[in-house]
């Protein structure tokens, strides 16, 4: 199954690079965003390079609407994003068997310039948020 | 690991362009001011590492379990 994620075939100018690469994950530095109706709203963040590295993302305002992490300017300067709709904001998520022990990571939100194409991992000093928030229930 | 002795309010100074200030200094803790390119992040090393392990877990998702939850959401938006 996870060979679904190593041959995925994309097209160049769906590539969406990360120069620092994710935390934990620092080499791997480009990927595209695999929408399949099945695993709707989430969405998947794969890895390019073969590795089948990929990540399960999630608009966290579909489960926490109130979700306003405190993002300074200046963490988003590589980022070159001129206008808000460039803006593309996602919760990576740790999804476990049991649904309800399922969590967003809320204190590094993945955003991305869909226009330049290009996304980091931002991590926010905001004690109001935690790695593992959970998914179900909380509204 | 480099070690230096600094006073409160002085600084080193890294390469040309990251600046990290003594600011502050009571019995157990330092309080520290950078001055560093916008695009060089800085972050608490405990709060860096937490983040590096849950990506870690987050990459072990299985995509039957990631099937199941989403099925719970999008009924729960259905009621």
């Amino acid at each position: 199954m996870g060979d679904f994620f190593k041959d995925l075939v994309f097209s160049e100018e769906d590539v969406i690079s990360f120069p620092a690469g994710i935390p934990g994950f620092e080499k791997q530095k480009a990927f595209v965003i695999v929408h399949l109706p099945e695993y709707t709203p989430f969405e998947w963040l794969v890895s390019t390079d073969g590795s089948g590295l990929r990540f399960a993302i999630i608009n966290p305002m579909i489960f926490r609407p109130d979700y306003s992490p405190n993002i300074e300017k200046e963490q988003l300067e590589d980022l070159e994003i001129e206008k808000p709709e460039d803006i593309l904001l996602y919760s990576i998520v740790t999804i476990r068997e049991n649904p309800e022990e399922s969590t967003a990571n809320l204190i590094g939100p993945v955003i991305i310039n869909k226009t330049k194409r290009i996304g980091k991992q931002v991590i926010i000093d905001d004690e109001k948020y935690t790695t593992k928030e959970k998914i179900l229930g909380k509204k | 690991m480099l070690i230096l002795t600094r006073k409160l309010g002085e600084s080193i100074r890294i390469s040309d362009n990251i600046i990290v200030k003594i600011v502050e200094l009571d019995n157990r803790h330092v309080k520290l001011g950078i001055d560093a390119p916008r695009n060089i992040a800085v972050n608490r090393e405990e709060i860096y590492e937490r983040i590096q392990k849950e990506n870690e877990a987050a990459s072990a998702t299985e995509n039957d379990n990631l099937k199941n939850i989403a099925d719970k959401l999008r009924g729960d938006k259905e009621k």
